[in-house]
């Protein structure tokens, strides 16, 4: 009986959770990086993304539908000596879950029938604030979230609520953890790839932030070099994600 | 945030020798067929990923595969040829077609390409730690020239990262492992 409580309860949290995926619209954005001569915006197709970040008790859900994905079973190839490592307990419970690998993301989001949202796609997000589609040039608002990235981690900081919902109704984009991408490692900016013939050199030492599309954006470049810091099975105490879905998506009944 | 960066330059450790098939990937083989990556599995083969409408360095990473096969070839140690494509959304089954038409491959059946989801491709490069990026508008792919000698097992034996690269480690250990075999 307490089980099937706890089933029920469960299909009722998968369900709200769906339908919290909120549309973003079509657009244009230039993203800091990937930009050729002559382009100054790239088209970004409608999607899906989740409103709030993946908690630890939702994914306390897929490993227990998908326990080759518990600390004890994953593949070491497939997620770092931390993974899951932290300690909190209950009241995590809400808290974004942190301390899982690029493999584990997009495991949980291909479980959820989804995917993690590209960089393009994320940037495009987390470029608006409350009231405008794209901030990213605002002093204003670039400089609200460089002060978050200096201030010292601490894990009791998973417990703030992060940034409110911008225009399109995403939250927690800012103010909380760092969050995987797709193609977190497509930018071919490495923090010295000199030694990989066939490497573009992005960043190389200062070329990065002078061969970006705006220069202003120091937050979004600090994002790029953490996406560049990072290998698929790198965990970090600060580093969650959340998932994005066709914009067509049918709503699960 | 700079701490936060060296931290995990500093945590980062050695990580396990990569292998292929430590996640499950599917693919359209070229006879329209889905194809589990690990039926690749019980023979060395030889992995590179290319475009067919790549204008840049695939006709060389092509040119180069083909050096290699017959350099195995002429070793004694023929290997399949397995080629990835890094951009489904254009490769199909014609574009594949014509792939082979141009580089004379019609009749070489040790050679397989694969065109796969966005997700199944990705999971592969990262298992593999190869980097490519597309741009969304010119549909340009940027992207790593490494080509792999992949164990029975789906581990990577070598890896040539340049183009530039000798073949000479590649072809060195195709004659190892396949000599093992027998």
């Amino acid at each position: 009986m307490v089980r099937l409580a706890a089933l029920a309860i469960g299909v009722l949290l998968s369900s709200a959770t769906r339908a919290e995926g909120v549309l973003l619209p079509e657009g244009r954005f230039a993203p800091l990086f990937g930009l050729d001569k002559g382009q100054r915006s790239f088209a970004v197709a409608a999607f899906r993304l989740d409103r709030r970040l993946v908690t630890e008790a939702a994914f306390a859900a897929f490993l227990r539908s998908k326990p080759e994905w518990s600390s004890a079973s994953v593949k070491p190839a497939l997620a770092d000596e931390r993974y899951l490592s932290q300690e909190g307990g209950a009241a995590y419970a809400q808290a974004p879950q942190t301390r899982v690998s690029w493999f584990a993301a997009q495991a949980y989001c291909e479980w959820r029938g989804g995917r993690l949202p590209t960089t393009l796609e994320w940037e495009y997000a987390a470029a608006a604030d409350e009231k405008v589609r794209d901030a990213s040039t605002d002093a204003a608002f670039v400089k609200r979230i460089l002060t978050w990235y200096g201030k010292p981690f601490r894990r009791e900081d998973l417990l703030g609520s992060g940034s409110l919902a911008n225009v399109y109704g995403v939250e927690q984009l800012h103010g909380l953890v760092w969050e995987w991408t797709l193609d977190f490692n497509g930018t071919f900016m490495t923090s010295d790839n000199r030694q990989d013939g066939d490497r573009v050199n992005a960043l190389t030492c200062g070329n990065g932030a002078t061969g970006s599309a705006r220069r202003e954006d120091y937050a979004a470049f600090m994002r790029y070099a953490l996406r560049s810091s990072l290998s698929a099975r790198s965990t970090l105490a600060n580093l969650g994600f959340r998932c994005a879905y066709p914009a067509t998506e049918e709503r699960s009944p | 945030m700079t701490s936060l960066v060296l931290a995990a330059l500093l945590y980062a450790t050695p990580a396990p020798q990569a292998n292929v098939f430590t996640l499950e990937t599917h693919w359209r083989a070229e006879d329209g067929s889905d194809r589990a990556f690990s039926t690749l599995k019980g023979r060395p083969f030889v992995l590179a990923f290319i475009y067919t409408s790549c204008p840049g360095t695939c006709p060389l990473t092509t040119a180069k595969l083909k050096r290699l096969d017959a350099a195995l070839k002429a070793q004694k140690t023929p290997l399949p040829m397995v080629v990835v494509s890094l951009d489904p959304e254009h490769d199909t089954p014609q574009a594949v077609h014509h792939y082979r038409e141009r580089y004379a491959l019609e009749h070489a059946e040790h050679w397989s390409v694969f065109v796969g989801a966005e997700a199944a491709l990705r999971t592969l490069t990262q298992l593999l730690d190869f980097k490519y990026a597309q741009n969304p508008e010119s549909k340009q792919i940027m992207h790593d020239n490494t080509v792999y000698l992949i164990s029975r097992g789906g581990e990577v034996l070598t890896a040539l990262s340049s183009l530039d690269d000798s073949s000479a480690p590649l072809l060195e250990q195709a004659a190892q492992s396949e000599g093992k075999q027998r």
